[in-house]
């Protein structure tokens, strides 16, 4: 079928793609509808029209003013920052270490590796809350740490994959013309492998902007930007909320449509399906 | 087979090795070991005879019953975008970017978007109900209408994860396989039936598997729509964790259940035909 | 007399696949040692074995008389160019040909010394600052080459480094080679699987088989006087002719001998021509003997399909497929 073939044989799969397109927007749609409609004529009346009857900033005015802003963002960007660099600092030597050992036994790790996936995100953070709050370690410490868990496998799996696509004699030649081990990492391997890992990092990162178990259990109060929307939320000052949940959307939405094309390709689902 | 001087590279594999057991094979152990303890430290059985009082099993049924009822959901309308996903046509691009973004909008800002929606009084849903002459519906009266929003919320966050998986199984598939069918004269119905799904079988098991063990540990979504009305397994153990240092044992006993239970899907899944696809 | 390097007995296996059989070989400073074989013998990895990215299971490797059986290839100061030349594309000419004096930590005067220097000797110069993946094969090669000599290792170790260029070109960079190798003094450990390249590059040529040296000497000595049956027929541009033959005293030895060692008669040994082939030196006429296929070179032409005698000028006798005897020399 090509791309120019005509509407009239594309028509069932127009009006597919729309009918998806509707479902997959209106939730979206209604989150900018709460943002920027009077909350008078909204979601405080108690049936909200569809078709926006006004338009307004207040709400986000109001987000901004009245919620704590800097706390959560800050927080929420150092953790997500730590998680990122924790699934490299762990990923990149596992990933060249697994590279090393032949197919089938690091298959056996890969496969080890995203079964511990597999723990409930709950059952782990209770016992790590309790001890951590004993240890006295810093809650984002702690958050961050746990948060890594969910990412690590994927991170090890997308770096190795980069790893498998370099020739095998870049890093010999490397170690014959006299570097060694690290060198050969921080010069060669590294910035060779460098769209895997950035990738690596992004998806960290997004998972940790966005997790809420672990947060929440570890660092209920003062804690990242999931965990201070839903205490907003149960407090219902929801157009507040919803402008600040906005706001914090909004970069997540450009880093998956720029991830886009690599979700699509076979080295992530492969990632996830293998 | 391993060789001495692979010893040495699985060195570099090590702190990721130390790293999961320290935080995700220890806590575990730790959950399992104090469900078995009193608040004083001595040995019992209680914790978990206290969980059948607290509805336990119904919590456990509940789960399960959103869990399948989102998987179907999911599958169902990830099958549909995957198959529009695969077709080259004008908008295609940005048919992928919109039915990928919900994949990337935090858990909570997507709960929050469908506890908007779906208010006990009011909201999006009814408005539309209440336009067309029908009369509004409490959402959150009944703990099956409850469930209901959740396995309906749930859909917008997971499906893009579960189209990508199934996109890349399409993708995957040889044209010169329809080209075939085709030929034979099969209709499109026909050819989704017996080329489509059956070789699309093997990699809907995976993100069964995958969606499968995530829909069971569902938590965020419950907890910022419905709260504990009905709870569901993972807010039965969060409310006793938040509730007192007493009941927090209760959650330990409930962390055990739930494990075995994953750990024993997981590993059906895995020896029913997952290892083979493992090992290759 | 000291060697620049000695291996004693190197044996590797993949499993229960041995590719290196207690392998032995001396090279003699400034010697330029080619080492042929044929593809998947083992060549690349006894260069990767000496020069220490893969592990021996047994045996000794000595530079300068100094064992480094047990040191990490970056202490060993030996060169070598990989098969694929394995230029880092993250890094422009310069760059690559510069990483090994960074790694001894040379400052930068001297390496923009020393990667100049080479550039010009090796007509790379005006490339210096272009992107390794725009290069052409032949300048990838000098690039490699470069890289490998900039740093002056005690050996330099080749991987079949012309194999990916057209004829033409190969054919220039193999002279360039030699001529390098000879001015600078250099030893070279050289592994091809083509002997026309052993033929015109090598002080002396190993021949590898079933993980050992099979035979060491001068190209034309391999030629002449192949000690093995396997190397008569490995060696030259058609096989060693080896058919069966008793000479008296040696019963069921075999007789070897090159298409050129004959001399066409009206009596002697008689075939039917299958297969007649001009060539500059003569004509090569292809038949079967007992079920092998023999070739000879006469000056006449003949027809496919007519007979014709010849009797041998020269032969070697082998038994048990070694060398036992020379005749007509
Ligand atoms: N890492 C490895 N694991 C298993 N087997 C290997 C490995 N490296 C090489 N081999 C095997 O060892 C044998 C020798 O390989 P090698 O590359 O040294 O041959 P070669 O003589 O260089 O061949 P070519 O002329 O094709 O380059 C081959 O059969 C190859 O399959
Ligand atoms: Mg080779």
């Amino acid at each position: 079928m090509s791309v120019n073939s005509s509407w009239k044989s594309n028509l069932p799969l127009y009006i597919g793609a729309i009918i998806l397109s509707i479902i997959f927007f209106y939730p979206l749609y209604v989150l900018i509808l709460i943002t920027f409609v009077p909350a008078p004529l909204n979601n405080l009346s108690p049936y909200p029209p569809q078709i926006p009857p006004g338009f307004t900033f207040y709400n986000i005015i109001q987000a901004y003013s009245a919620l704590d802003l800097t706390g959560p963002v800050t927080r929420s960007f150092y953790v997500a920052m730590m998680v990122g660099g924790l699934s490299l600092a762990l990923g990149i030597p596992a990933a060249y270490g697994l590279n090393k050992i032949g197919v089938r036994t690091a298959n056996k790790f890969i496969i080890f590796f995203f079964l511990i996936n597999m723990m409930p995100g709950i059952v782990v953070a209770i016992p790590i809350s309790v001890e951590f709050l004993k240890l006295g370690l810093s809650n984002m410490y702690g958050v961050a740490l746990a948060q890594e868990l969910v990412v690590l496998p994927l991170s090890i799996f997308i770096i190795l994959g980069g790893f498998r696509a370099l020739p095998r004699d870049l890093e010999n030649q490397a170690r014959v013309d006299g570097a060694n081990l690290p060198t050969t990492m921080y010069r060669i391997l590294i910035p060779m492998n460098r769209s895997a890992i950035l990738v690596a990092f992004l998806l960290s990162w997004m998972t940790s902007w966005d997790e809420f178990t672990y947060a929440v259990i570890i660092s209920p109060v003062k804690s990242t930007f999931p965990v201070q929307l839903y205490n907003y939320v149960t407090r219902a000052v929801s157009f507040e909320a919803s402008a600040f949940a906005l706001t914090f959307t909004i970069p997540v939405i450009i880093v998956a449509v720029v991830l886009q094309k690599y979700l699509k390709s076979q080295s992530f689902t492969g990632g996830l399906s293998s | 087979m391993l060789k001495s001087h692979n010893l040495k590279y699985i060195a570099f594999i090590i702190p990721a090795l130390v790293y999961v057991s320290a935080l995700s094979i220890f806590p575990a152990a730790l959950s399992v070991y104090r469900s078995f303890l009193t608040p004083g430290g001595s040995y019992t059985f209680s914790n978990y005879s206290a969980l059948l009082h607290y509805g336990l099993v119904k919590a456990l049924i509940d789960t399960m019953l959103v869990s399948i009822g989102a998987l179907i959901l999911q599958l169902f309308l990830a099958l549909f975008i995957a198959m529009i996903m695969v077709k080259p046509f004008r908008g295609n691009r940005l048919f992928s970017s919109l039915v990928i973004i919900p994949y990337g909008i935090s858990t909570v800002v997507s709960a929050f978007i469908f506890s908007q929606i779906f208010s006990a009084v009011g909201g999006y849903a009814n408005s539309f109900i209440v336009d067309f002459g029908f009369r509004p519906i409490d959402w959150v009266a009944t703990s099956s209408s409850s469930l209901s929003v959740v396995v309906i919320a749930d859909y917008w966050k997971n499906t893009p994860l579960v189209a990508l998986i199934l996109f890349s199984g399409l993708s995957g598939l040889s044209p010169s396989m329809y080209e075939a069918a085709k030929t034979d004269g099969a209709g499109a119905f026909r050819r989704f039936f017996s080329i489509t799904l059956p070789n699309l079988a093997p990699i809907m098991a995976i993100a069964l598997l995958i969606r499968g063990v995530s829909e069971f540990n569902i938590f965020a979504l419950p907890l910022v729509i419905i709260g504990y009305n009905p709870p569901l397994i993972t807010t039965l153990i969060y409310e006793f964790y938040q509730t007192s240092s007493t009941t927090i044992y209760y959650s330990y006993a409930a962390s055990t259940i739930l494990l075995f239970i994953i750990l024993g899907y997981a590993s059906i899944v895995l020896w029913k035909g997952g290892a083979k696809s493992y090992e290759r | 007399m000291t060697y620049k390097l000695q291996l004693q007995e190197l044996e590797k296996k993949f499993g229960s696949k041995t590719v290196l059989n207690k392998l032995s070989l001396d090279v003699e400073e400034g010697e330029f040692m080619v080492v042929l074989g044929p593809s998947g013998m083992g060549k690349s990895t006894l260069l990767r074995t000496v020069v220490g990215i893969e592990n021996l299971d047994g045996g000794k490797i000595i530079v300068e008389g100094e064992d480094v059986t047990r040191l990490p290839p970056h202490k060993r100061n030996i060169a070598m160019v990989f098969q694929n030349y394995a230029l880092y594309p993250n890094m422009n000419v310069y760059k690559n040909i510069a990483f090994p004096l960074k790694m001894i930590g040379e400052s930068k005067d001297v390496i923009d010394k020393k990667v100049n220097e080479i550039a010009s000797i090796l007509k790379i110069a005006d490339a210096l600052h272009q992107n390794v993946t725009t290069l052409s094969g032949g300048q990838k090669q000098r690039v490699a080459l470069a890289r490998a000599l900039v740093r002056n290792p005690k050996l330099f170790l080749l991987d079949e480094p012309l194999s990916n260029l057209d004829a033409r070109v190969r054919y220039d960079a193999r002279q360039e080679l030699r001529k390098l190798q000879q001015e600078l003094g250099h030893t070279f450990i050289y592994v091809t699987h083509d002997q026309t390249e052993a033929q015109s590059l090598a002080d002396r040529v190993a021949v590898l088989h079933n993980g050992t040296v099979e035979q060491i000497g001068p190209y034309d000595d391999l030629y002449e006087k192949p000690e093995t049956t396997w190397v008569g027929s490995f060696i030259g541009e058609y096989p060693m002719n080896i058919i069966d033959g008793s000479v008296i005293g040696r019963e069921g030895s075999q007789i070897g001998f090159r298409p050129s060692w004959v001399n066409e008669g009206d009596d002697g040994i008689q075939l039917t021509v299958q297969l007649c082939q001009a060539a500059e030196s003569g004509f090569f006429i292809m038949s079967t003997m007992d079920g092998k296929s023999i070739t000879i070179r006469v000056q006449k032409r003949h027809k496919i399909g007519s007979t014709m005698k010849f009797s041998l000028r020269r032969y070697n006798v082998y038994t048990d497929n070694r060398l036992v005897e020379e005749f007509g020399k």
